[in-house]
C-alpha cells in the first residue's frame, strides 16, 4: 500500500501536511504517537471516512477494529459478527477469543472489555489482506490482553497488520516495524528491533 | 406571629371586600340567557333594573345550569327541555312563560315543498339536540321516514345528517349537492338567503307547528317575595315588538352584556325585519302555554335513550299561575 | 430475577397510585356533595357499567375506535415513512422541518371547525387526528433513527454490509422496541384527539358526540366522566399491550 502526500482536512484543522508511507504485503506496522497527533485520522483516511488530499494506492482488503466498539447493542454477540460476515465460523472465532459462553448475549449486557473482544472477533471473522486495528487493547485486563495478542498474532500470520496503539509492549510484540508520527508527518520509521521501549516515559527510543 | 396576623387580616379584608362589592345592587333581579334568540328577547328589559348576562352558545348550557343549581340567577331563559330537567332535579324555579316559539327553517337552491322531501338529503344543525329532534318530529308528523345512516338512504325516506351551524359549511353543502336542503335557525337563515341567493325551502314551524323553544323560569322565592318586579319584567317582555327593533342598538346592547368580555354571534346586518319576524320571539304566559309545553316535552321524551333523558315530564307545579 | 422484581415493583406502585387517585376522588366528591360539580366515584362507576351494555354506546365506542385507528394508521405510516425519507435525503429533512412545525402549531379545534365545512364530521375527525398525531410520530421516529449513530453506519460501510442488512441488522434492532412502544402511545394520543374533535365536529355515533350530548342535552356530568374514563382506559390498554409486546420481543431476542 502506497500513501503519498496525505493531508487530512477537518473543518477547523488540517492533520499532516505531506505524509508518505509505503507498507509491504503482510507487513506488520505499528503507528504510535502522542494523543491527537493524527493516528486515528490516518486510519480514517485509509478507510475513506474523512476527506483527504493525496494518493493512496494498492489498497488491500481491510478488516477493521475501530477505536470505538461500534457494535449493535440490541443484537447478540453472534448476530453482530454475522451482520458483517454472514458465513463466519462464529463458534470458532468466539472460542479463540474466549467469548463462546456469551454467544447469545446481547451486546448491551456485556462489560466494556467483553465488547472490545467482540469487536476484535468480528474483525477476525472477515477474510482480509490486512487487519487495521485502532487501539484494540483498550479496556482489556492483562491476562485477556495476552490471550488477544496471541490470537491476533495467529490471525495476521499471513496478512498485513496496521496497528494504532498506545500499548508499547503489544506493538513491540506484534509488529515488525514501528512508525512514530506527529501532526505533521512521520518522525521515525524503523524496524522494531531498532527501538527500545522506555517504560518510564512510555515511548520508543530509537537505538543509536 | 405579628406578620402572620397582618397577612391573614389583609386576606380576610380582601375576601370581605370582594364579597361586599358587586356590580349589582341587592334589589336588581339577575337574568341569564344564551346568545341568539333568547338574548334578543332579553333586550326588552334594557330599560328595567334587571341585570342581564348573556352566555356564549358554547358554554351557555353549563353556565346557566350552574347559575340555576347554585341559585345565583333569579331568572333564566333556556331551552324548555333543560328547564324541565333542572326543575325536576330539585331546582326551585317555575316557568313564567315561553319566549321563543321556533325559528328553524330549511334553506336550499330550489323550491322544495313538504311533498318534495322524500328521497332528499337534509343537513340539520345540532342533529342530536332539540333542533334535530324537532326536525324528526316534523318528518314523523308529515308521515315521512328518516334515516341517519347514508347506506339506508333511498327514494322513499329522508336522509338526515349533521351540519355545522356555519354559513360557509351550509353553502358548501348545497353547492356540492351534499345536501338538498339545510335546516338552520334564524337569523342565519335570512343571512344565507341574502348572501348566497338561496331560497327558504322549509318552514319547520308551519309543518310541525309552533313549539315552545325557549322559556323563562324564575326562582320561586323571587316569585313569592318580589312579585311586583316580576310583573314589571313580564310587562316589558310582553310589550316589546321584537320585529321593530333597531338591529345595531340591539347587537350593541347584547355585546355589553355577554359574559367574560366575549362577543355575540349576532351581527346587525343579519337582523333584518324578516329575520326577527322569523325568530318568532314573543312572550306568552305560562298558563297559556301549558298544554303546548307538556305536549312538546312528551314528544321530546321519545328521544330519551338508556344513556340519558332529553326532557322530564313536568307537573302543574312547573308552571307559575300568578300571571 | 432482578427484572421480575423490578416489574413487580412497578406494577405494585401503579396499582397503589390508581387506588390513591380513586380514594382522593371519592373524598373530594363527598366533601363537595354535589354530583353535578364533582360526580362521585360510585355514580361514575355505575354509569360506566350501565353504558357498557347499552347498544348505542357500543356503536359509538367502536365507531370512535375505528376513526381513531384510521387516523392513527395514516399518521403512523406517513410519519415513519417521512422520517425514513428525511434520514436518507437531507433536503427532504429540511423541507419537513417547517412543514411539520406548521402542522403541529395549527390550533386543533380551528382545524376541526374548518374541515367540517367541506368534510363530513366523521372524516373531519380523522383529518384532525392526522394533523396532530402525524407530527408527533414523525418527531419520535426521527429521533429513533438518529439514535442509530453514524459510527455504526460507517462500520457497515467499511465492512461492505449491504443496504438490506443495514436496515434489518442495524436500524431495525435499534428502533424495534421504541417503535412498538410508539404504536401504543400514538394510538392512545390519536384516540384522545379523535374524541376531542368529535365533540367539536359533532360526529354522530361517536364518543365525542356522546360527551357533547351528555353535557348539553342529558345534563349528566357523571355520564361525561364515565365516557371519558372509558376513553382513558382504552388508551391505557393500548399502551399496556404494546409495552408488553415490546418487552416480549426483547426477551425473545435474548432467548
Amino acid at each position: 500500500m502506497n500513501i503519498e502526500g496525505l493531508k487530512v482536512k477537518y473543518k477547523d484543522k488540517t492533520v499532516f501536511e505531506n505524509l508518505c508511507l509505503k507498507i509491504e504485503n503482510n507487513e506488520k506496522v505499528a503507528i504510535v504517537g502522542k494523543s491527537g497527533e493524527g493516528k486515528t485520522s490516518l486510519i480514517k483516511a485509509l478507510l475513506k471516512l474523512v476527506d483527504f488530499d493525496g494518493k493512496v494506492t494498492n489498497v488491500p482488503e481491510f478488516s477493521v477494529v475501530f477505536q470505538e466498539d461500534r457494535l449493535v447493542e440490541e443484537l447478540s454477540v453472534k448476530e453482530n459478527i454475522l451482520l458483517v460476515c454472514p458465513d463466519a465460523d462464529v463458534t470458532n472465532v468466539l472460542n479463540k477469543i474466549g467469548l463462546l459462553d456469551s454467544e447469545r448475549t446481547k451486546v448491551k449486557n456485556l462489560s466494556g472489555g467483553m465488547k472490545r473482544r467482540v469487536a476484535i472477533a468480528r474483525a477476525m471473522s472477515k477474510r482480509c489482506e490486512m487487519l487495521v486495528a485502532d487501539e484494540p487493547f483498550v479496556g482489556l485486563d492483562v491476562a485477556t490482553k495476552a490471550v488477544v495478542t496471541e490470537r491476533l498474532k495467529e490471525f495476521v500470520a499471513d496478512k498485513g497488520l496496521l496497528l494504532v496503539t498506545h500499548d508499547l509492549l503489544q506493538a513491540y510484540e506484534l509488529c515488525d516495524r514501528i512508525i512514530i508520527i506527529d501532526g505533521n508527518g512521520v518522525v521515525e520509521d524503523r524496524k522494531t528491533s531498532e527501538f527500545t521501549v522506555d517504560m518510564a516515559i512510555g515511548r520508543f527510543i530509537a537505538n543509536s | 406571629m405579628k406578620r402572620l396576623a397582618v397577612f391573614l387580616s389583609i386576606i380576610i379584608c380582601l375576601i370581605l371586600s370582594v364579597g361586599c362589592t358587586g356590580a349589582n345592587s341587592p334589589s336588581s333581579l339577575t337574568l341569564v340567557c344564551p346568545d341568539g334568540a333568547p338574548a334578543i328577547s332579553a333586550y326588552a328589559l334594557k330599560d328595567t333594573k334587571v341585570n342581564v348576562t348573556v352566555y356564549p352558545s358554547a358554554s351557555a348550557t353549563a353556565s346557566i345550569q350552574k347559575d340555576i343549581r347554585n341559585k345565583s340567577a333569579d331568572v333564566a331563559i333556556l331551552p324548555v327541555n333543560l328547564a324541565s330537567k333542572l326543575c325536576a332535579s330539585g331546582a326551585d324555579y317555575k316557568m313564567i312563560g315561553v319566549l321563543t316559539h321556533g325559528n328553524l327553517y330549511g334553506v336550499g337552491k330550489n323550491v322544495l315543498d313538504e311533498n318534495g322531501l322524500k328521497g332528499k338529503t337534509v343537513g340539520v344543525i345540532q342533529l342530536n339536540a332539540v333542533p334535530g329532534y324537532t326536525v324528526k318530529l316534523m318528518l314523523e308528523k308529515m308521515g315521512l321516514q328518516y334515516v341517519e345512516n347514508k347506506e339506508e338512504k333511498n327514494a322513499d325516506n329522508v336522509y338526515l345528517y349533521q351540519i355545522p351551524a356555519d354559513a360557509t359549511a351550509v353553502k358548501t353543502a348545497l353547492d356540492t349537492s351534499k345536501a338538498d336542503v339545510c335546516i338552520v335557525a334564524q337569523p342565519m337563515c335570512d343571512r344565507l338567503i341574502s348572501a348566497f341567493s338561496l331560497i327558504k325551502s322549509i318552514d319547520v314551524q308551519s309543518l310541525y307547528g309552533y313549539f315552545p323553544q325557549a322559556v323563562a323560569v324564575v326562582k320561586t322565592s323571587v316569585l313569592e317575595n318580589r312579585k311586583s318586579e316580576v310583573n314589571e319584567m313580564i310587562a316589558s317582555l310582553s310589550g316589546c315588538d321584537y320585529t321593530a327593533l333597531n338591529a345595531t342598538e340591539l347587537v350593541n346592547w347584547i355585546n355589553l352584556h355577554v359574559a367574560d368580555g366575549e362577543v355575540s354571534s349576532l351581527a346587525p346586518q343579519a337582523l333584518t325585519v324578516s329575520a326577527l319576524e322569523g325568530s318568532n320571539i314573543r312572550f306568552s304566559p305560562a298558563q297559556n302555554e301549558k298544554s303546548a309545553v307538556l305536549n312538546y316535552l312528551t314528544q321530546l321524551k321519545r328521544f330519551d335513550t338508556e344513556l340519558g333523558t332529553v326532557a322530564i315530564a313536568v307537573g302543574d307545579t312547573f308552571f307559575w299561575s300568578g300571571v | 430475577m432482578k427484572n421480575r422484581g423490578t416489574y413487580l415493583t412497578k406494577t405494585v406502585f401503579s396499582v397503589i397510585f390508581i387506588a390513591i387517585t380513586l380514594v382522593v376522588w371519592q373524598i373530594v366528591a363527598l366533601i363537595v356533595n354535589d354530583d353535578f360539580a364533582v360526580p362521585s366515584l360510585l355514580s361514575v362507576g355505575a354509569d360506566m357499567l350501565k353504558i357498557f351494555y347499552v347498544p348505542s354506546f357500543s356503536i359509538a365506542y367502536f365507531s370512535t375506535l375505528l376513526r381513531a385507528f384510521i387516523g392513527f394508521a395514516l399518521s403512523f405510516i406517513t410519519g415513519v415513512l417521512l422520517a425514513v425519507v428525511a434520514k436518507k435525503f437531507a433536503f427532504i429533512k429540511g423541507l419537513c422541518v417547517p412543514l411539520v412545525s406548521v402542522i403541529r402549531l395549527i390550533p386543533t379545534m380551528a382545524i376541526a371547525s374548518l374541515l367540517c365545512i367541506t368534510l363530513s364530521p366523521s372524516v373531519a375527525s380523522v383529518a384532525v387526528c392526522f394533523t396532530v398525531v402525524m407530527p408527533y410520530v414523525y418527531s419520535s421516529a426521527q429521533a429513533m433513527l438518529e439514535s442509530v449513530g453514524d459510527e455504526l453506519l460507517e462500520m457497515a460501510k467499511v465492512y461492505g454490509v449491504p443496504h438490506g442488512r443495514v436496515l434489518s441488522g442495524i436500524y431495525l434492532p435499534t428502533v424495534k422496541k421504541p417503535l412498538v412502544e410508539l404504536l401504543g402511545t400514538a394510538f392512545s394520543f390519536a384516540l384522545k384527539i379523535t374524541v376531542s374533535s368529535e365533540v367539536v365536529t359533532g360526529a354522530l355515533k361517536s364518543m365525542g358526540g356522546l360527551i357533547n350530548t351528555a353535557q348539553n342535552v342529558y345534563l349528566s356530568p357523571s355520564l361525561v366522566v364515565a365516557v371519558t374514563v372509558w376513553v382513558v382506559v382504552t388508551g391505557l390498554f393500548a399502551e399496556l399491550i404494546t409495552h408488553l409486546v415490546a418487552t416480549l420481543l426483547d426477551k425473545r431476542r435474548r432467548a
